[in-house]
């Protein structure tokens, strides 16, 4: 519960009230299921690497120039991941289209939530040339339940584990901080046990 | 109804190609020289011959004057192009429908990239990679990705890869112009460091500067310049909709781009089994893995028996079906704008018998020139044939 209120003589505060309801129970992940689920780092030069405390060989910059403006303007499919569902044909496709992928038909979408759903890797990669701070990066095509595509980075992955039919879950993670700002976007996670709910 | 048919209206005289490979002592103008030059004297004609040109470059430059400043040509009308890896070829298909059309009859169409200045490894910002949608891919990421279904579904393994890879090194080792002149063993290949599972080093087509160029002319002239020209028989581009990553339902044992291009140009062509009617072809193996869905995206075999036919030496030199007799990509090397132009420069070299030693395809005279770039996404396929 979030509330606002005012002091007299006409200062003002703005501060938040937060109250725990029942509806706790609900979410998925506890700080000891963060702590479970939490992955060994492989050696000592990984932290440095996340930390950025050590100097790494320059990578391609492979990404176009950003901006606020973009990421504002998508904001409900970059951040929400919010999908679209084409009501002629019933497909479901990220990001937002105007044209249908399969039937062509024109503004004939509804919006609709692709974070609560589950996926499958279709195909994968294990790339050793994206720059990651810890190689090698897992690269899948996700089917989400409803069918939708989606071409995700994994998190939490062990590559060795990897497998095509595998079930994953929406994560939000940092993707970035090109351009000078951070980018925050979604990647697939492996299912653990907790979350499987 | 349009639809026509390119077939024998215009022909090519005149090709050069400059050495490929790490080219630190030349700059893009000086390669655009070497190519142009070469393939002026080859055709025997002045640069103030030319009536038209089309420049195929995706990151080394813009603007048609990349091709003026350096040949000083004034004035007349010059285009760049760009279609991702398949840059080369557009500039050779835009140069000859502007002779098929009548516009003009005697046109140049060169390709070039300067990729090494930059002091980074692999290719530079590629347009595709949007912010947030784009990220976690690699060239070597992308074009991994139909080995899941290759590998499980048709039998296919890491070492069929290899074999790609060992076979375009050793076509590349007697190719004097090539990038990487040394045939690597199937070992090598098998124990090289991973780039993008499955892909090795060894897998993966180097970083390029390289330069090529075309002289076309209108058909009815072209036995004015020499006996032994060669003719576009067929051209086509397809460009699919959607990064496949994406496309609800794609399947990744294929690229349908190449499908689509293939068809139109063997309508275009008339030709019905590629596999016995085209002597030899260039396609576009930017990765081993790329070759081989390719054998299969351009009707040369089917999936199920892609294994076998690499197994068995089908496309190498003693096969019955020469693909990349030039070292490819791979040992060539892949300067992006340059890379469709070359391919018909090693068709054109081919055909005229001018290859020699063991490289040299016997009565060759009809072949395929492929390439395929984006996300895979673009894909334009060319034969072209004596007479």
């Amino acid at each position: 519960m979030i509330r606002s209120f005012w002091l007299p003589m006409e200062t003002v505060v703005r501060g938040f009230f937060f109250s725990i309801t029942d509806k706790v129970m609900e979410r998925s992940a506890g700080v000891q299921e963060y702590i479970n689920r939490g992955m060994p780092l492989a050696n000592y030069v990984q932290y440095l690497k996340i930390k950025k405390l050590i100097a790494t060989e320059a990578a391609r910059q492979l990404t176009l120039p950003s901006s606020v403006p973009y990421m504002w303007r998508e904001r409900d499919f970059f951040t929400r991941f919010h999908g679209c569902k084409c009501l002629s044909c019933g497909t479901e496709q990220y990001p937002r289209q105007r044209v249908c992928y399969v039937c062509k038909a024109k503004d004939s979408f509804d919006v609709i939530k692709l974070s609560p759903k589950k996926g499958r890797v279709i195909t994968y990669t294990k790339d050793y040339l994206f720059p990651s701070t810890n190689p090698p990066h897992v690269q899948t095509v996700v089917e989400l339940d409803g069918g939708c595509r989606v071409f995700m980075m994994m998190a939490d992955a062990d590559p060795e584990k990897v497998k095509r039919g595998m079930e994953v879950e929406m994560a939000f993670r940092f993707l970035h901080d090109r351009s000078n700002f951070y980018h925050y976007g979604w990647k697939c996670r492996p299912v653990t046990e907790r979350s499987g709910g | 109804m349009a639809l026509g048919n390119i077939k024998d209206q215009v022909s090519i005289v005149g090709m050069g190609c400059t050495k490929f490979g790490e080219n630190w002592d030349m700059s893009a103008d000086d390669m655009i020289v070497e190519a142009a030059y070469e393939a002026f004297e080859d055709a025997g004609m002045d640069p103030g011959d030319i009536q038209a040109a089309w420049v195929s470059v995706t990151s080394s430059g813009a603007s048609g004057t990349t091709l003026a400043n350096p040949l000083k040509l004034d004035g007349i009308p010059i285009t760049r192009v760009e279609n991702y890896c398949a840059s080369g070829q557009e500039a050779i298909r835009n140069a000859a429908f502007s002779i098929a059309c009548g516009m003009y009859d005697r046109v140049l169409a060169l390709g070039f990239e300067k990729l090494k200045d930059s002091g980074l490894r692999g290719l530079p910002n590629i347009n595709f990679a949007d912010p947030v949608i784009g990220q976690g891919n690699s060239p070597p990421g992308v074009f991994s990705l139909p080995w899941v279904d290759f590998f499980e579904r048709y039998g296919v393994t890491k070492e069929t890869l290899a074999k790609i890879s060992v076979k375009n090194h050793y076509h590349g080792s007697m190719n004097p112009k090539a990038h990487l002149q040394k045939a690597v063993s199937l070992e090598q290949v098998m124990k090289a460091p991973i780039i993008s599972y499955p892909l090795g080093l060894f897998d993966c087509c180097p970083t390029t500067d390289g330069a090529s160029a075309a002289i076309l002319v209108s058909s009815k002239i072209a036995k004015n310049f020499r006996k032994d020209y060669i003719s576009i028989k067929g051209l086509s581009v397809a460009v699919d909709s959607g990064i496949p990553g994406y496309r609800p339902r794609h399947e990744f044992s294929s690229w349908p781009a190449t499908v689509k291009a293939a068809k139109e140009v063997y309508r275009q062509s008339g030709i019905t089994n590629p596999r016995k009617e085209v002597d030899l072809i260039e396609l576009h193996d930017c990765f081993s893995i790329t070759e081989l869905v390719t054998y299969c995206d351009l009707g040369l075999c089917e999936k199920e028996e892609v294994k076998d036919c690499v197994d068995g030496g089908v496309f190498g030199l003693k096969g019955d079906m020469p693909v990349n007799v030039s070292g490819g990509l791979k040992s060539f090397g892949h300067p992006v704008g340059a890379t469709g132009i070359r391919m018909v420069y090693e068709l054109y070299k081919q055909m005229q018998g001018k290859v020699g030693g063991e490289r040299q395809v016997k009565n060759a005279k009809l072949g395929l020139a492929h390439n395929l770039g984006g996300y895979a996404q673009v894909a334009a396929v060319m034969v072209v044939g004596l007479e």
